[in-house]
């Protein structure tokens, strides 16, 4: 900054003047060396740094565009392998759909459904670990999604941690789904239940089941498929009502009619049991063995309702006849002691030949109900000694039992 | 003082002030063009190769870029080839902070042309070069004094490389531990301020997102650090292979005619065109591939094939002179290798152990230390990315061992060692423990013979000095003391040039090497040490022989004796 300098008047008079530049001055100051002074200054660093901070602010800007288009590009592109990851899932490339996911879920971070699919191509695969490991990440930021809670479920449920499994779709089933709420939670409770089913916690899929019983649309295979759980849950009177629902729908479903007769059968009614499984189109071997069984038990038991007493006397002969031959097999065979076989043996020989036609008494329908109480009484004591029955009308004969059972409680 | 005085002082800023504002703005826009390089390389990549690139465009695209980028660094941006932090380092160390503008941007275009065309190289580097060069010209716009524009070096390149890696702490340190070469550096809150503020800037425009996911890791049991200790080892060992081939590699490049330097880069694109059919993974910086190995998703086969075709790849893009860093491909190959030894080990150790993707995490750390040689860094760095301190004890042992190898067998730092390729020498970073240094030992009279001058001619040259030096004040060739010379005639070899008996590996210091390196490196009594340029090693600037050392204590000893006298006269008045 040049020092300042008091301005020179000439000799001849006249208006002072600058001694450093020579101008004309005013009020003592030199107009021009003021201007050159401030010229300085704004080249100084101030109005630089000024520049600077616009430079900045403008780089700023524009950087932020192009991000946000390469953001968007990025966006097509995750969408683009996202699709070729879905197709290559479909077709059962796992291996391509996982690369191309993953390279979805890299391209585009924050979109959770791209890395959901990949945790579920992960899942497909077999990579429960790395599957596990995305989608706990997903859970970490969104804790509550029923969709990260249910694959996760499916996840333990696959590695066998049943008690993780059911707290993942427990937290599930608490979400909120962002469609189709009703029917999202239905198909988690409905998972839920074949889970806890097949890890044999009944009790359970029972209480989750009748909260599904509530408000169940009416569609055939949804009632089919409640039916089902309920029979393998151990209720098959809510089974049977399922089956009956799904049959008022499409009465000529294979399933619904197995799924009926099979409900019918545990109830005990066997006449209905029957109706139902013979008229199933193309049964399986388990129907049609359960058909014949309901069929033997209606033609063996001496009990049913509109049977004469003749009928009576011959169907409990011949029951008793065929709990008598067992007896004698199982006697046979086992090693244990058999003095309580003995004496059924000897109650059943004593039933035996009162029951032969000279010594039949003409009405005697207590007699029948005793001497039936015998013969199932032999037929599980055969049973606890020496296994399950291997006949059918063995079988046939435990299942009358059991039904008069039920019948007396 | 008049009023315009005032103003002029009030809008004047003061130094520190100044300096404040600058590292904020430098950070700012060092952040701002790591950012924009790192788009820009994706954006190439994008529109060269699009989403599911044919076998042909893999092959066609780094050749034909590689021809581009090939004239443009042989022709406009010389010095804009390799990663950039050696050329950083020797800004700061010899060029007073000057990176001519060109470099930059020279730096942006091939870079994010070689990099988005599959070259495997890192983005780290250049950004430090980036933000290195920016601060530069900013400095000297603002007209700053040379000792203020070189401090603003190392700001630029912490800015830049805190956005770069979104790891504003191992940034700093980056800048202390490897530009600057010394931790205990007065710029400690500048290269924060401008690390902060190009964090800030960087995820105000990209997000928060972490640059790679890593599920919480831990030592799982005490003995599992004997794990991480083999990890370190073989740390050590891939570190040394990588550098050793890298210099070897990039020698034999530099050894071919100067004429096929446009052509190089070419070679290198063609090379990675084959390479990537093989392994298309290792196309560019690769950290989708790094974030696969920490969160254990590859296989053992996927490791090792990806772990050894990146490290070829990547010499070959280096060494053929193309624009790009080893930052990324040393955690690449870092993270490969972590992740094949934590398999081995979870598989074979006889306790409990983490997943492989820990020793994933742990072997990029060891990676980095061991090539890059920033232990400090490659802690932090580790640290940021995981935000677990969990992990730093067995990150620290492999590191120290991955070092301390690496260390042993290869003592010169690769970024150094690149420079030295290009004749450049950087001042070591050890504090001066002697009050001389060379330049103040040293002699300019020296005698020069053409390389081509026979052996008798060079012992009937008049002088007599005990040592020859052979070439050119600006290109030394090589040493020859008078008693070979005499030797090579008294065994017949009197007609044979002097340029091939020349000690061509002889040694040397620089003008600012300390008294005691001097008398460290002096081969003999009779002997010559050359004392040669740092930013051209081959030109001398003195020699200091015995005598000159003499007559240098005669002169301290004769002016110390004038000074005793004079305080005497003065105590006798």
């Amino acid at each position: 900054m040049p020092p300042w300098t008091a301005p020179s008047r000439p000799p001849h008079g006249g208006p002072a003047r600058c001694p450093s530049c020579g101008q004309p001055t005013r009020a003592g100051r030199c107009r021009s060396c003021e201007l050159a002074r401030w010229t300085r200054v704004v080249r100084q660093e101030f109005v630089r740094l000024v520049i600077l901070i616009v430079i900045t602010a403008a780089s700023f800007w524009g950087t932020r565009s192009f991000a946000r288009s390469n953001a968007a590009l990025r966006r097509d592109q995750a969408a683009a392998w996202f699709m070729l990851g879905q197709e290559a899932l479909r077709s059962g490339r796992g291996d391509a759909a996982i690369a191309a996911l993953r390279r979805s879920a890299v391209r585009d971070p924050g979109q959770g459904r791209y890395r959901l699919a990949l945790a579920e191509a992960l899942a497909t695969n077999h990579l429960d670990a790395d599957a596990r490991r995305e989608l706990l990440a997903l859970r970490e930021a969104q804790p509550e999604d029923p969709a990260i809670n249910l694959h996760l479920a499916r996840v333990e449920a696959r590695s066998g941690d049943a008690d993780a499994a059911r707290r993942y779709y427990e937290s599930a089933l608490g979400g909120l789904w962002r469609r189709e709420q009703g029917d999202m939670r239905r198909a988690t409770r409905i998972e839920l239940v074949d889970f806890l089913l097949a890890h044999d916690q009944r009790a359970r899929a029972l209480s989750e089941l009748l909260v599904l019983d509530v408000n169940v649309p009416e569609e055939a295979d949804l009632h089919l498929r409640l039916g089902a759980m309920f029979l393998r849950a151990g209720d098959p009177r809510r089974a049977l009502d399922h089956f009956t629902l799904a049959l008022s729908q499409t009465p000529k479903s294979g399933a619904a009619l197995a799924g009926a007769g099979q409900a019918a059968f545990e109830l005990g009614d066997y006449r209905r049991a029957l109706r139902h499984l013979a008229a199933v189109p193309l049964a399986d071997v388990a129907t049609i063995e359960r058909r014949d069984l309901a069929a033997l038990v209606l033609a063996s038991d001496p009990l049913l309702p509109r049977l004469a007493i003749r009928e009576r006397q011959e169907r409990l002969a011949a029951a008793a006849d065929r709990a008598l031959a067992t007896l004698y097999a199982c006697r046979g065979s086992t090693t244990a002691p058999a003095t309580a076989l003995d004496s059924l043996v000897e109650q059943m020989t004593a039933l035996q030949s009162s029951l032969e036609v000279r010594n039949r008494p003409r009405s005697a329908p207590a007699a029948i109900d005793d001497g039936l109480d015998l013969v199932v009484r032999a037929e599980r004591a055969a049973a606890a000694s020496c296994g399950p029955p291997t006949t059918a009308l063995d079988r046939a004969l435990l299942l009358i039992g059991r039904q008069r059972v039920l019948e007396d409680s | 003082m008049t009023h315009t005085d005032d103003a002029a002082q009030w809008l004047r800023l003061k130094d520190h002030q100044l300096f404040l504002a600058l590292s904020i703005i430098v950070g700012i826009l060092a952040g701002l063009v790591a950012v924009l390089f790192s788009l820009a390389i994706d954006r190439v990549d994008a529109v060269f190769f699009g989403p599911t690139p044919s076998a042909w465009r893999m092959v066609l695209v780094p050749l034909a870029v590689s021809l581009v980028t090939g004239v443009l660094l042989a022709t406009l941006f010389p010095d804009a080839r390799g990663s950039g932090v050696p050329q950083t380092k020797a800004a700061f160390h010899l060029h007073q902070g000057v990176i001519p503008a060109r470099v930059p941007i020279g730096k942006f275009l091939t870079g994010a042309l070689g990099i988005g065309a599959g070259h495997s190289m890192g983005r780290e580097g250049p950004s430090v070069q980036l933000g290195a060069g920016i601060a530069s010209v900013i400095g000297r716009w603002i007209q700053l004094p040379p000792e203020r524009i070189s401090t603003l070096i190392p700001i630029g390149a912490a800015g830049a490389l805190a956005a770069a890696f979104n790891t504003p702490i191992a940034a700093v340190l980056f800048a202390l531990e490897e530009i600057i070469g010394d931790l205990n550096a007065s710029l400690l809150g500048s290269t924060v301020i401008a690390s902060v503020a190009s964090v800030v800037v960087e995820r105000s425009i990209l997000g928060n997102e972490p640059l790679f996911r890593v599920p919480p890791y831990h030592l799982v049991h005490p003995a599992e650090l004997f794990g991480y200790a083999a990890l370190g080892v073989v740390g050590g060992i891939v570190s040394l292979i990588f550098c050793k081939a890298l210099l070897g590699f990039r020698g034999w490049f530099k050894q071919l005619p100067p004429r096929t330097l446009m052509f190089q880069p070419a070679i290198g694109g063609l090379a990675i065109g084959l390479v990537l059919l093989v392994a298309p993974e290792v196309k560019g910086v690769g950290y989708e591939y790094v974030d696969q190995a920490l969160n254990g998703g590859l296989l053992v086969r996927t490791l090792i094939v990806l772990g050894v075709v990146k490290l070829v790849a990547t010499l070959v893009s280096y060494a053929s002179g193309n624009a790009g860093g080893i930052f990324a491909p040393s955690l690449f190959i870092g993270a490969m290798t972590g992740g094949l030894v934590g398999t081995v080990v979870t598989r074979l150790a006889p306790f409990p152990t983490a997943e492989p993707g820990a020793y994933a995490l742990v072997g990029m750390g060891a990676l980095f230390a061991g090539i890059i040689r920033a232990p400090m860094t490659s802690v932090f760095m580790i640290f940021e990315i995981t935000q677990d301190y969990q992990i730093l004890v067995p990150l620290m042992v492999a590191n120290l061992l991955s070092f301390t190898i690496a260390r042993r067998y290869q003592p010169l730092p690769v970024y150094d060692a690149l420079l030295r390729q290009d004749d450049v020498h950087l001042p070591s970073t050890l504090r001066r423990s002697s009050a001389w240094a060379a330049r103040d030992v040293m002699t300019r009279e020296m005698v020069f013979v053409d390389a081509e001058t026979s052996v008798d001619e060079a012992l009937a040259m008049p002088g007599g000095a005990a040592v020859v030096l052979v070439g050119t004040p600006e290109r030394l060739l090589g040493v020859l003391t008078r008693r070979r010379l005499a030797q090579a005639r008294g065994d017949g070899r009197g007609a044979v040039a002097v340029g091939e008996i020349a000690d061509r590996s002889f040694a040397h210091v620089h003008a600012d090497h300390a008294l005691d390196v001097v008398l460290e490196r002096m081969p003999a009594p009779e002997a010559v040490l050359p004392v040669v340029r740092r930013d051209r090693a081959s030109a001398v600037l003195g020699v200091i022989t015995l005598e000159s050392l003499m007559r240098r204590q005669e002169r301290t000893t004769a002016a110390t004796a004038e000074g005793a006298a004079g305080h005497a006269g003065r105590d006798g008045a």
